[in-house]
């Protein structure tokens, strides 16, 4: 009796302790995975919005799940309700295992799915929907194994099978693998004869039912037999969601099937215990990528605007990809350090300023971020709707619905603002800013006192011409020239000429900043300045530039290393990697 | 059976307790604002019940009765104005050629107000059983959801024909039938699966049209009568992007042809006269006798220069289905290059009578462009006039007839300037045309205000149409198709 309640205390331990590790690894770890995926749906309290979910297979699942995943804008949040629908899976499959008889020493192996699960949703695409359509299944199967009369649990079966179809999609084969599983077992209650003749019933059924969805809905079957959104890719099955379901339909049952070992149970107990926790672990710590979390970091402050912190991160380390580059560059500019310190950090040429266009739903992002804080209100609705078109598994988007509004907004288009906002204020964490952005339809007075979009509306072209994504130099001088206090616009326009190495432009686009209120000329244009002067001269003399005496030795001393030695990189790169003269001369 | 009787009488005591009646009303002497405004418009017999909203300040309840000439009047007493179908279907069958008189009253802060009576003309004419169309949010150069659907005019139901959700990456656009009969219907698919579905009768096929002869894929469809034919544009297209705030999306072509297709033996008639370097031609369409092909051409610019340089003008050029061949001499009907203005997607009315076109400052995608209206030819007189009965401040563009011709559909933006949604106005013998109505829904004000799609491409169909989409998804994803072959 006490050993039972000793058990017990030690189940209850582990998955708690199994919980905390979900909540920090996702909180702590990998928190900007859960806000990445919260921009990429717009959960709407409204009746279209669920009776849109109800009419294909796994729909229902899929609305639960959303429901959820919009908690996601507060990653503890997030982090907490991975937590628990890990540990309730974990929970249900042990409570199954024991229902059909499995020995206490498998009680390890009940964990084995939500490591599964938990390894699956380590990928950027893997969503929520997986997860609860598997307790869906679970919990019908527990029903299932709580009726004790056979044919009472046929009949519940038979019924059950097409409902939990419907609602939860693909990962219903885990309820029939459950069930026949569960007719195999000695402790399950079972029909007078052979209670395994229904096995091939249920199969049958199984494969008929997403057979027969195809007549009701525009999907192919391999995405009604394996789910239509549990991965945002459709058509895209990953082996570990396929290993994870197979994992929840199997542990169940199988267990019991499997009789524990003879002797030193406690020993094995161990062993299992042990190779589950460091063979789960390295698969997580193998399936994550703190690549991809700093850039999410990245979009994340840059779509909350928290630009020092953007500087900071950077400073900590330097990022390297374009998108994270991309999201830096911004900062420094809303800052106003885009001058001075752009080359301090990793820089990989106008990629990492003004990304070009791609279709898909991520890098037009931040791009969409830089020309709506430029002024670019066109150009910044365009790669924001185009990012929400993109997204693979045709969901719209909270984040950008909120720039829609904006731009509309701006752009003084207020009934197509307005059905943005109205949308909005049916979300849960969008609805306070909707409401009050709401307040600024056809108040042109308010909107032109607003600190942000009042700014935008006098930036923005307001002569018409179509935009060049190949010439965007042409295009911040035309910004420029519309409203020539837009100094964002002009230091945007330099750091694209300098990270083309295009110096010709740069000297012809320099004077452009007279009047722009500088204190001091920008460290990289005196490096670029000093560069092009000693081009033609042969001394500082005559020097028309404010060049400081740090930059004037030190391009000294760098043209004398440069000059006078055969691989001057090495020598060079400690002292003047965050030079634009390094860049120049040494950066592809 | 007492019992009954006597639940049933519950019940509608109960209901009956549940409305409001109008007492002592205030008079107003203006029409009620509703959305969708469905006031003085001139609707079929048979269309769907034509809900609306009340659009003033909040209130209560609202109150309408709509009487006819004949039949059973409708009384709504709720806080939202739901027809039911089949009292709305008896009265708008008894009325036809006469009037419904709506009477709305609304309760605000306890006080009744009654508005002038409206009234809706129901017209003798009858209508197409549906329309088809696609719908697809107003993006750039990426999609998302989309597809061709179809809608049953005298009810609300709306079922997707093909949606890209089956097969991935795919685009499904212009689609035709002929004449609105759907047993001949060509549908394009773009993407890694691009073909194009042509259904001739009962045979199904799945084409290649690009040659080395012509630009590109086949687009823009439109049936020569007797089915034999089917015309197309090729077009090599480019996307542009403007930066003020009215403009947004400039579709461009680079260069464009107009060709005609034989199904019976997958052959592309070509002609010089249409295929000409030194200029534009697009957007095909027959007569009704099919013996002149219409279609729009400008003159060949520098793109993007001179992209607003670009005006197109309706032409016309013979074509004699017997043998195949066109005409030598090409006619401008509509100059409007010499009016700053430019020309597209000129639909001959089937009565033979009218060609309606759009008309918008400059280049052939007039769906982008604010300015583009509805505009008629009248072809016995050469009349040209613009459908100011119709259009708005803003875009009216992609149109299309019903098969009696007394009928058009029209897509415009003019509900929030971005999404379009489709009407439909009725045209009489005479050429008066009445005010056109917003396709009508169940809820229209909820429905259009959460609905993230545009309506492209609305044409009629006669009869619903049969496609299993078990079918198309497997000819779709196969390699297989039939290269069409061009000559001249």
């Amino acid at each position: 009796m006490e050993n039972t309640r000793k058990y017990m205390y030690i189940k209850g331990i582990a998955s708690l302790l199994f919980g905390c590790a979900i909540c920090l690894f996702w909180g702590h770890y990998y928190p900007h995975h859960l806000h990445y995926h919260e921009q990429f749906q717009l959960f709407l309290f409204t009746p279209e919005y669920i009776a849109d979910k109800w009419i294909y297979p796994g729909g229902i699942a899929e609305y639960v799940a959303e429901f959820l995943t919009q908690f996601y804008f507060f990653a503890w949040a997030g982090a907490m309700i991975l937590a628990i629908v890990l540990v309730l899976i974990q929970q249900q499959i042990n409570w199954l295992a024991k229902r059909m008889g499995a020995s206490g020493f498998w009680y390890p192996l009940s964990f084995l799915p939500s490591i599964l699960l938990w390894v699956f949703l380590c990928d950027e695409n893997a969503l929520l929907a997986l997860p609860i359509s598997i307790i869906l299944a679970l919990f019908a199967l527990i029903i299932q194994r709580k009726i004790t009369n056979p044919w009472g649990q046929i009949l519940y079966t038979l019924l059950m099978m097409p409902v939990l179809y419907w609602i939860v999609g693909g990962a219903y084969f885990i309820f029939i693998a459950g069930v026949a599983i569960g007719h195999c077992v000695k402790s399950a209650p079972s029909i007078p004869g052979k209670p395994y003749i229904w096995i091939p019933i249920y199969l049958l059924l199984g494969i008929l039912y997403p057979l027969l969805a195809q007549n009701l809905t525009q999907y192919p079957l391999l995405s009604l037999m394996t789910g239509i959104d549990y991965y945002r890719f459709p058509m895209i099955v990953p082996n570990i969601m396929l290993l994870a379901i197979v994992a929840a339909a199997v542990t169940p049952g199988a267990p019991a099937l499997l009789p524990p070992p003879a002797r030193a149970t406690k020993v094995w107990t161990g062993i299992v215990s042990a190779l589950l926790l460091a063979g789960g672990g390295a698969w997580i710590y193998a399936a994550s990528d703190p690549d991809k979390e700093e850039a999410m970091k990245y979009d994340y402050l840059a779509r909350m605007k928290q630009w020092n912190k953007i500087i900071k991160t950077a400073e900590n380390k330097t990022p390297n990809s374009p998108f994270s580059v991309t999201c830096l560059n911004l900062a420094l500019a809303k800052t106003g350090q885009l001058g001075d310190r752009m080359f301090h950090f990793y820089q990989n040429g106008t990629e990492g300023l003004i990304p070009t266009f791609q279709r898909d739903f991520t890098s037009p992002l931040p791009t969409s971020e830089i020309f709506y804080h430029l002024g670019m209100i066109n150009s910044s609705q365009r790669y924001m709707f185009e990012a929400m078109e993109a997204i693979p598994d045709y969901k719209k988007s909270g984040r950008a619905y909120m720039r829609l509004a904006e731009t509309n907004l701006i752009n003084g288009q207020y009934v197509v603002a307005a059905k943005y906002l109205r949308a909005l204020q049916h979300t849960l964490f969008y609805k306070r800013w909707a409401t009050n952005a709401m307040s600024y339809l056809n108040n042109e007075e308010k909107i032109e006192k607003h600190p942000e979009w009042g700014w935008l509306r006098k930036a923005r072209y307001t002569e018409d011409f179509l935009f060049s994504d190949t010439e965007m130099d042409v295009m911040l001088g035309l910004l420029l020239q519309h409203n020539k206090r837009n100094r964002m616009a002009f230091e945007y326009m330099l750091a694209y000429v300098l990270q083309k190495k295009d110096l010709e432009r740069f000297m012809k686009y320099y004077p452009l900043g007279k009047d722009l209120g500088y204190n001091h000329i920008p460290i990289s244009y005196q490096e670029a300045l000093i560069f092009v002067w000693t081009q033609q001269h042969p001394n500082f003399q005559g020097l028309p530039w404010s060049i400081s005496r740090n930059v004037l030795e030190g391009v000294s001393e760098f043209a004398r290393i440069y000059t006078t030695q055969k691989d001057s990189e090495p020598i060079l790169r400690p002292k003047y990697e965050k030079t634009f003269w390094y860049y120049l001369l040494f950066r592809k | 059976m007492r019992k009954l009787i006597l639940l049933y009488s519950i019940c509608i005591a109960l209901l009956s307790a549940c409305e409001e009646p109008v007492v002592s009303p205030e008079q107003i002497g203006e029409y009620p604002s509703i959305y969708p405004d469905y006031t003085e418009v001139t609707v079929p017999a048979a269309i769907a019940p034509m809900n609306f909203s009340y659009t003033g300040t909040s209130y209560e309840r609202i109150d309408v009765i709509v009487k006819g000439g004949q039949g059973k009047e409708l009384h709504i007493n709720a806080k939202q104005v739901h027809f039911p179908e089949k009292d709305w279907r008896q009265l708008l069958a008894s009325n036809q050629g006469d009037s419904l008189l709506f009477t709305v009253s609304v309760k605000q802060n306890g006080k009744w107000r009654t508005y002038r009576p409206f009234p809706m003309y129901v017209s003798t004419y009858p209508i197409d059983y549906g329309l088809v169309y696609r719908k697809i949010a107003p993006g750039y150069e990426v999609y998302s959801r989309m597809g061709i659907y179809e809608r049953d005019l005298s009810s609300y139901e709306e079922k997707p024909l093909v949606e890209n959700t089956l097969v991935k990456g795919m685009c499904v656009n212009c689609h035709a039938f002929n004449r609105t009969d759907p047993s001949h219907f060509s549908l394009h698919v773009r993407g890694t699966h691009g073909a194009t579905f042509m259904r001739t009768g009962d045979k199904d096929e799945y084409l290649n049209t690009k040659t080395d002869q012509t630009i590109a894929t086949c687009v823009y469809p439109y049936w020569h009568p007797g089915g034999e034919y089917i015309a197309y544009s090729t077009n090599n297209t480019r996307q542009a992007f403007h930066t003020v705030k009215d403009e947004r999306v400039e579709v461009l072509d680079l260069e464009s042809d107009v060709v005609v297709y034989h199904p019976a033996d997958h052959r592309l008639l070509l002609c010089d006269s249409l295929q000409r370097k030194d200029r534009f031609e697009t957007f095909p369409a027959f007569s009704p006798d099919g013996r002149t092909l219409y279609f729009c051409s400008a003159e060949a610019k520098k793109i993007p220069e001179e992209y607003k340089e670009i005006r197109y003008n309706l032409c016309r050029i013979d074509f004699d289905p017997a043998t195949g061949t066109f005409g030598s001499r090409i006619d401008t009907l509509v100059n409007a290059e010499a009016s700053g203005k430019s020309v597209s997607f000129p639909r001959p009315s089937y009565d033979g009578k009218y060609i309606m076109f759009t008309l918008s400052d400059y280049g052939n995608f007039s769906i982008w462009h604010k300015e583009a209206d509805l505009w008629l030819l009248n072809l016995a007189s050469g009349d040209l006039r613009e459908l100011s009965e119709v259009n708005s401040d803003d875009t009216e563009s992609f149109h299309n007839w019903s098969s009696n011709s007394r009928w058009f559909v029209f897509s415009s933006r003019r509900g929030d300037g971005l999404y379009t949604r489709l009407y439909l106005a009725s045209m009489d013998e005479n050429g008066r045309i009445s005010k056109p109505f917003l396709l009508p829904q169940q809820d229209p004000e909820t429905y259009y205000d959460r609905s993230v799609y545009s309506y492209n491409v609305p044409d009629f169909v006669n009869t619903p149409i049969q496609l299993d989409t078990k079918v198309f998804e497997k000819k779709i994803t196969s390699k297989e198709r039939i290269q069409v072959q061009a000559g001249k």
